[in-house]
């Protein structure tokens, strides 16, 4: 299925996937997060007086020293030269996309548990391709059964993970 | 030397082909399906072979390893999401040249690597069996600690965010693979209440997180297509001359896979990582890796596909599987009544020979198959984003599940999703962060295996010449980008 334009919404197509600076904001929130994910870690390690606790202990020892260090560095880097945040800018298409298609999957995660994998898939599917512009009814239509087909046959018929029942 | 024609003329009689031509098409389909896998298509298919004779069911097995080794890299220059950890590295330049348009020739060289690999493989399998016997006997606690670490170092090096970053990753990768119940005494670590935790996390679901899911959400800003159209997707001939213009890559890739392939555990993956890092660091144009350089695709294919030869080594010759893969393989041996071990090359040598002719049939198979489907198979590229994103994701959540049957990794790969769409806005190295969660287990039981020899004073491992060898490697690997930086500044003052 090749790309029909007629087919797709004339959506605008922005890159805003470039890399975040080094001490932006989030750099440095990442890091001080994964520093702190170290410390629970070591302070856990403590807790285990077996040999089992060793290999842990020196391995969340020195995320902590990279993570603090990164931390630091991004923080001296942003007062040195402040950076200019891009908060006041009006959010894109781009982001709107992506947020959408993260709950999305999200959602159906959620919903497949509840109803399994193939009926979740025959409303979620069908429902992405609408939201995100794939206009054309037949051929969402098509990819659609031609989706739960193929899963049924792979999945469902081969490996015997139950596509269409609910009990996971 | 009779055993050796009686082994070729099965391989090669027309039931033999028909047979490896199946096998490898039904490994193509579990390797290139991301949660499938290997084991799993392994597993499935070996009772159909319980009613064969042994080198019949031998030729399909081999087939499908063939298959999945071969087909893991598909969704990978494809999507950006390895169908196995070994594919990883090949993802870090295919996929860059499938944006840049040029899928079909990403294929092919992976497929012309790939069959070289194989069959370099399998050739060297039988002129240095006995040799690699000794080898893979030399390996202990200590030497499979060094080569982590190794392992390890390489793909530090080889990112292009830093040292601190890249161990960042790695060392926050081998910490989450220590959760869940101790190798050591099978208690509880991290689990934090959570009693789903106690199983670990699962290698699969994180895979697919760090992979698929970050790379689906990524995708999804575009409303197009990842190829921008079917014209431009790159040409099979040009693959193949790129390949073959990349020898000395995929020779020294096989070197690699050859050697390290036999290293129980993960030694396809790190044998993989290693070509990459040695090919960016012999390369005139380093920079160029990561953006679609030939050399990052056939250097590591070659490496991944020529470790199905070294894998087998202690597989056939002591009965110590090194992979799930080869266990069920192993497995599937001893239903036949087949005792692998040294009185395999004595009391079975057709089976032996069998083994290794289906090795350099699926090499064959890999470079038919994989050229003839080099062009179909990249026009995935051009399937709409609004079409590809849902239909990737619903395939992985279902594959995560099919791995494992447990739903609670459903929601571990939704949290790797998500450290993995920050790693790549952040610029940490993904592949650093998967190689440290794979090989740190294997690191650990080690780790601690030789603390025990040791008492503690683990220096004395550099008097064992393997370890010192990899020590050595290591600094090298770790101290070549530095030391390039300062004959650079020491040229630049000359010249000043």
């Amino acid at each position: 299925m090749a790309i029909q334009e007629d087919q797709i919404a004339d959506l605008p197509e922005d890159d805003d996937d470039g890399p975040a600076n080094e001490a932006s904001l989030g750099s440095i929130g990442f890091a001080a997060v994964v520093a702190i994910v170290g410390i629970v870690f070591f302070w856990q390690s403590l807790q285990n007086n077996s040999p089992a606790g060793l290999w842990p202990r020196m391995l969340a020892g020195a995320l902590v020293l990279l993570a603090g260090a990164q931390t630091v560095t991004a923080i001296l880097t942003r007062l040195r030269a402040p950076q200019q945040e891009t908060h006041s800018a009006p959010p894109r298409a781009s982001l709107h996309r992506k947020i959408f298609t993260a709950a999305w999957l999200l959602v159906y995660c959620l919903v497949a548990q509840l109803t399994g994998f193939g009926p979740a898939m025959l409303v979620f599917v069908p429902a992405y391709m609408l939201v995100m512009g794939y206009r054309n009814p037949i051929w969402i239509v098509v990819v659609t059964a031609a989706f739960a087909l193929g899963l049924t046959l792979m999945f469902d018929t081969v490996a015997n993970v139950p596509v269409w029942s609910s009990r996971l | 030397m009779s055993s050796i024609w009686e082994s070729l003329y099965i391989v090669f009689s027309l039931n033999g082909l028909i047979l490896a031509t199946v096998g490898f098409l039904i490994g193509c389909i579990g390797g290139a399906m991301v949660g499938i896998g290997g084991a799993l298509t392994t597993a499935l298919v070996i009772p159909f072979t319980l009613s064969m004779t042994p080198a019949s069911a031998m030729i399909v097995l081999i087939g499908i390893y063939s298959g999945v080794s071969y087909a893991g890299s598909i969704p990978s220059i494809l999507i950006n999401t390895p169908g196995a950890p070994s594919s990883a590295a090949v993802a870090l330049d295919g996929y860059a040249m499938a944006k840049r348009g040029e899928a079909t020739t990403a294929i092919a060289i992976s497929a012309t690597a790939s069959a070289i690999g194989a069959l370099v493989g399998g050739l060297c399998l039988i002129v240095a069996l006995p040799f690699l016997q000794y080898l893979a006997l030399a390996f202990g606690s200590p030497e499979f600690l060094m080569f982590g670490l190794f392992g390890l170092a390489s793909i530090v090096a080889a990112s292009d965010a830093g040292y601190l970053k890249g161990f960042t990753a790695g060392i926050l990768g081998a910490l989450l693979a220590t959760i869940g119940a101790s190798l050591l005494d099978a208690n509880p670590r991290f689990t934090f209440g959570i009693a789903e935790l106690i199983d670990g996390v699962d290698l699969v679901a994180v895979m697919i997180g760090l992979f698929a899911f970050s790379e689906m959400v990524r995708l999804s800003r575009n409303p197009n297509s990842i190829a921008k159209s079917i014209a431009g997707l790159g040409s099979m001939w040009r693959g193949i001359i790129w390949a073959l213009k990349e020898w000395k890559a995929i020779l020294r890739g096989c070197g690699m896979g050859i050697v390290v392939g036999f290293v129980p555990g993960e030694g396809g993956t790190v044998a993989t990582f290693m070509s990459y890092i040695t090919e960016k660091q012999l390369s005139k144009e380093p920079e160029r890796f990561g953006k679609g350089h030939p050399a990052g695709i056939a250097g590591p294919e070659a490496a991944n596909n020529s470790v199905i030869g070294g894998a087998l080594v202690p597989t056939l010759s002591f009965g110590i599987p090194g992979s799930v893969s080869t266990a069920l393989l192993l497995t599937a041996l001893m239903l036949h009544g087949i005792r692998p071990g040294p009185t395999l090359f004595t009391n079975d040598v057709v089976i032996l020979y069998t083994i290794i002719g289906s090795i350099l049939l699926g090499a064959v198979l890999t470079m038919v198959v994989g050229l003839t489907m080099s062009r179909p198979l990249a026009l995935l590229t051009v399937i709409p984003i609004p079409v590809l994103v849902p239909v990737v994701c619903v395939i992985s959540v279902i594959g995560i599940y099919a791995a494992s049957f447990n739903y609670s990794h459903i929601y571990v790969a939704l949290a790797a999703g998500v450290l993995g769409y920050a790693f790549t806005r952040l610029r940490y190295p993904v592949v650093a962060f998967l190689l440290g969660f794979i090989v740190g287990p294997l690191a650990e039981e080690n780790f601690m295996r030789t603390w025990q020899l040791t008492q503690g004073n683990m220096w004395e491992i550099l008097a064992r010449p393997i370890c010192a060898i990899l020590f050595l490697l290591t600094a090298i690997v770790l101290l070549r980008p530095l030391w390039k930086l300062l004959i650079g500044r020491l040229a630049r003052q000359a010249s000043a």
